[in-house]
C-alpha cells in the first residue's frame, strides 16, 4: 500500500460572512477525507463554485479570515518524518516549517502574481531570504540559469523583469519558484487557466516531468477534465463543498459511479464522436443554504425520495475508491 | 551617440521649449494689461495732489516710457526681453523699485519663500506618508479611519481659514509669543539662514501641520489597495515575513507619491502669497502681488521666469529619475 503524506479528515469549514447585519456561513468544505500518497498526482475536478479552492487554502494552511475551519485535521509526513498536523498550528509555525519547504503553492492567477519592481533572479532571491535560508549569490544564480532552462525558458530571463516576459513564460518562472525547495507536496490551483491549450500542455509537462523525477506529490485543481485526463493518478470530484466520488482516474474515467462524474465526464468531447453533448440542467447550490439531504438531488436524474432527506453515507468500493451517492448503499 | 544620451539631449531641448513658450505667453499677457507702469506712476501722484498740466503729463509719460522701454515697438521689446533672458541673463529694471534691478529684488526675496516652502512641501511629504503607510498596515483599525476622517474633513477647508484661525487660537488663547521680524539684514550667510529659519519655523509649522493630509490620504488608500495586491499575497503564500511584506508595500506604494513631491516643489518658486501674508513673511508671493498690481512688467516676468524654469526641470529631473526607481518604465532603446 502506498505512503499517504498528507491526510485530511472530516474536514469542515468555508467563510463567516456578513450579509447587511445578519452574520451568515458559507459552508464551502463540508466533511471532506482523503489522503494523498507518495508520489502521485491528485486531481479535485468540480465546477467552479463547489469549494476546490477553499479545499486548497485550508490544506495550504492558509486561514485567514472570514475563511475558518470548523473541524477535522491534516496531518502531514515532513521530509524529516515528523507527523504534523497543520490546523493545529499557528499561522507562523505553518509559515516557518510548512510553505514553501513541505508544500509549495501555485496560485490561480499565476501570471500575475510576482512583484512587478524586482528582477526575476531577486525573487528567486528573497524565498531564500523569507526562509533564512543561507545561499551563495552567484552559485544560486547558476543554479536558476540551470533550473529555468530545463523549464524552456531562455537564461536571459533571470535578469528581467515580470513585465518583460509573456504570460506563459511568467507562469513558468512561477513554477519554478514553488520548485526551488524541492518540496514533497505541491498544490496546484487551476495553474494554467489563462493560458491557451498548446502553453497550457507544455505547463502542465513540465510539471509533470519534474513531478517524476523528484519523485514528489501534487494536488492539481482544475475545472477543466481534460488537464485531469493528461495529469493524474486519482481524481476527487467535488460537488457543492463534498468530495462526492474518489479513485483512480483510469477507474473513473472508464466507469463513473456518481451521477454526477457521468454528467461531467459525459461533456467531454472524444475523439470521432459525433452526438451532440450532453449538458447538465440547473446550476449549483447555494451555499449558504445547502439543499437538505444529498446535495446534488436536485440536478440528479436518478433521484430517489431518501436523497431528499438524508445525507448520502461514503461508501468503500475498494481501499481507495469512494463513491457517496444513496443508489451504492442499497446495492451492497 | 548613446540612446540614452540622446534621450537626455532630447528631454533637455523639449524643456528648454517649454520655457520659451512659458516666457512667450506671460509677455504677452503681461503687454495686455489694460495699464502700463507709467501710467500708474502718474496716476498716483495727480491722487497725491501734484498738480500736473496736460502737457506736462504727455511729456512725463513719454519719459517714463522711454526710461522703462516701454515706447518701443512690442515686437522689438519682446527681441530685447528674449536677448535679455537667454543671452545675457539680465532681466532689465524693476519698474517698481526703479532703478533696481530685477534681478536684486527676486534674490532678495526668493530664498526665504524657497526655504519655507521647500521644508514645508519635504517635512509634510515625509510626515503624511510616514502616517500614511502606518495606518494603512496597522492592525488598530479603528485609530487609522479616524485619522483619515479627520484628515478627509480638514483638507477641503482653505489654508487661509485653518491658520488664521490658528493664529486667533495661538495668540489670543494660548497667549504665546509670535515670532516676528524684519526684511533686510546683514550678515554672513550662516547667519542670515539661522535669523531666516528662526523666522520661518513657525509658519512652517502650521503649513506642515494642516499641510500632511494630501499625502496622508493618498498614500493610505494606495497602500491598502496595495496589501490585496496579488504579488503581496503571493509573497505571503511563500512565507514572507510580516516585515518583508510592509517594506513591499511600501516600496510599492510609494512610486506615486514621488511624483507628487517632485511636482509640488516646482511650484514652491511662484511663492505663496497667501502664506507670507498671513505671516507678514517676505517671500516672492508679495514682490508677484506688487509687481502685478503696479504693472511691472519686467518683475512679473523675471518671478514667472524661475517659476516656468523649475517646473520644467522638475518633469526633466522626473523623466530622468523614473527608470531609477520603477523598473517598467526605461530609457528608450535600453533592452
Amino acid at each position: 500500500m502506498p505512503k499517504n503524506i498528507l491526510s485530511v479528515e472530516n474536514l469542515n469549514g468555508g467563510y463567516e460572512v456578513f450579509v447587511g447585519r445578519r452574520r451568515v456561513f458559507v459552508h464551502a468544505v463540508d466533511d471532506v477525507t482523503f489522503s494523498l500518497h507518495n508520489n502521485e498526482v491528485l486531481g479535485v475536478a468540480g465546477e467552479s463554485g463547489c469549494g476546490k479552492s477553499t479545499l486548497a487554502k485550508m490544506i495550504y494552511g492558509a486561514i485567514i479570515p472570514p475563511l475558518l475551519v470548523k473541524g477535522g485535521s491534516i496531518s502531514i509526513t515532513t521530509k524529516g518524518g515528523e507527523v504534523l498536523n497543520i490546523n493545529k498550528l499557528s499561522i507562523d509555525e505553518v509559515r516557518r516549517k510548512i510553505w514553501w519547504i513541505e508544500i509549495s503553492y501555485i496560485p490561480q492567477n499565476s501570471m500575475n502574481v510576482l512583484n512587478p519592481l524586482k528582477r526575476i533572479k531577486d525573487q528567486f532571491i528573497d524565498v531564500f531570504r523569507y526562509h533564512g535560508i543561507k545561499m551563495d549569490k552567484t552559485e544560486t544564480v547558476e543554479h536558476l540559469r540551470d533550473t529555468l532552462t530545463t523549464l524552456g525558458l531562455p537564461p536571459e530571463v533571470i535578469n528581467a523583469y515580470p513585465h518583460q516576459l509573456s504570460g506563459g513564460m511568467r507562469q513558468r518562472v512561477v513554477i519554478a519558484l514553488s520548485l526551488v525547495f524541492n518540496p514533497r507536496i505541491i498544490l496546484a490551483d487551476e495553474p494554467t487557466t489563462a493560458v491557451d491549450v498548446v502553453t497550457q500542455r507544455t505547463i502542465l509537462s513540465l510539471l509533470k516531468e519534474w513531478r517524476e523525477n523528484n519523485k514528489s506529490s501534487l494536488v492539481l485543481i482544475s475545472h477543466d477534465m481534460s488537464v485531469h485526463a493528461y495529469m493524474d493518478d486519482r481524481i476527487a470530484i467535488m460537488y457543492a463543498g463534498n468530495v462526492v466520488e474518489l479513485g483512480s482516474s483510469l477507474d473513473i474515467f472508464k466507469e463513473p459511479l456518481h451521477p454526477y462524474t457521468r454528467a461531467l465526464i459525459e461533456s467531454l468531447i472524444r475523439k470521432g464522436d459525433k452526438s451532440i453533448r450532453k449538458g447538465l440542467a440547473g446550476q449549483p447550490p447555494d451555499l449558504i443554504n445547502p439543499p437538505p439531504g444529498c446535495r446534488f438531488h436536485p440536478r440528479c436524474p436518478y433521484v430517489m425520495n431518501i436523497c431528499r432527506s438524508e445525507e448520502p453515507v461514503t461508501t468503500f468500493l475498494d481501499n481507495d475508491r469512494y463513491v457517496r451517492c444513496w443508489l451504492y448503499t442499497s446495492s451492497r | 551617440m548613446h540612446p540614452v544620451a540622446r534621450y537626455i539631449l532630447q528631454r533637455g531641448s523639449l524643456a528648454l521649449l517649454v520655457v520659451w513658450i512659458g516666457l512667450t505667453v506671460t509677455f504677452v499677457v503681461s503687454r495686455l494689461m489694460p495699464f502700463n507702469a507709467a501710467e500708474l506712476l502718474i496716476s498716483r501722484l495727480i491722487s497725491q495732489g501734484v498738480a500736473l498740466t496736460g502737457e506736462e503729463i504727455e511729456a512725463m509719460k513719454k519719459q517714463l516710457l522711454e526710461l522703462y522701454g516701454l515706447d518701443k515697438p512690442v515686437v522689438e521689446q519682446y527681441l530685447v526681453f528674449l536677448r535679455n533672458y537667454m543671452v545675457t541673463g539680465e532681466m532689465g529694471p524693476s519698474f517698481a523699485f526703479f532703478p533696481t534691478s530685477v534681478r536684486d529684488v527676486i534674490s532678495k526675496a526668493l530664498p526665504w519663500s524657497l526655504l519655507l516652502l521647500i521644508m514645508a512641501s519635504v517635512v509634510s511629504w515625509f510626515i503624511g506618508n510616514g502616517i500614511g503607510i502606518l495606518a494603512a498596515l496597522t492592525k488598530r483599525r479603528r485609530i487609522s479611519n479616524i485619522l483619515e476622517n479627520v484628515a478627509i474633513a480638514f483638507q477641503p477647508i482653505p489654508f487661509a481659514v485653518l491658520a488664521i484661525s490658528f493664529l486667533i487660537f495661538y495668540a489670543l488663547v494660548l497667549k504665546l509669543p509670535i515670532p516676528s521680524g524684519g526684511y533686510m539684514i546683514t550678515g554672513s550667510p550662516v547667519e542670515m539662514l539661522l535669523y531666516m529659519s528662526r523666522r520661518a519655523a513657525f509658519p512652517l509649522m502650521i503649513l506642515v501641520m494642516f499641510g500632511w493630509f494630501g499625502s496622508f490620504v493618498s498614500m493610505k488608500a494606495v497602500a491598502l489597495k496595495m496589501r490585496e495586491e496579488d504579488f503581496i499575497i503571493y509573497s505571503f503564500l511563500q512565507g514572507a515575513p510580516t516585515g518583508s511584506i510592509r517594506y513591499m508595500i511600501f516600496r510599492n506604494s510609494i512610486l506615486p507619491q514621488f511624483t507628487i513631491l517632485v511636482l509640488g516643489l516646482s511650484r514652491v518658486f511662484i511663492g505663496s502669497l497667501l502664506v507670507e501674508y498671513i505671516f507678514n513673511y517676505p517671500g516672492i508671493g508679495y514682490i508677484l502681488q506688487g509687481a502685478i498690481a503696479n504693472a511691472d512688467y519686467n518683475l512679473m516676468l523675471g518671478v514667472l521666469f524661475f517659476a516656468t524654469i523649475a517646473t520644467a526641470v522638475a518633469t526633466f529631473i522626473l523623466d530622468l529619475v523614473y527608470p531609477l526607481i520603477d523598473p517598467r518604465i526605461r530609457y528608450p532603446g535600453q533592452g
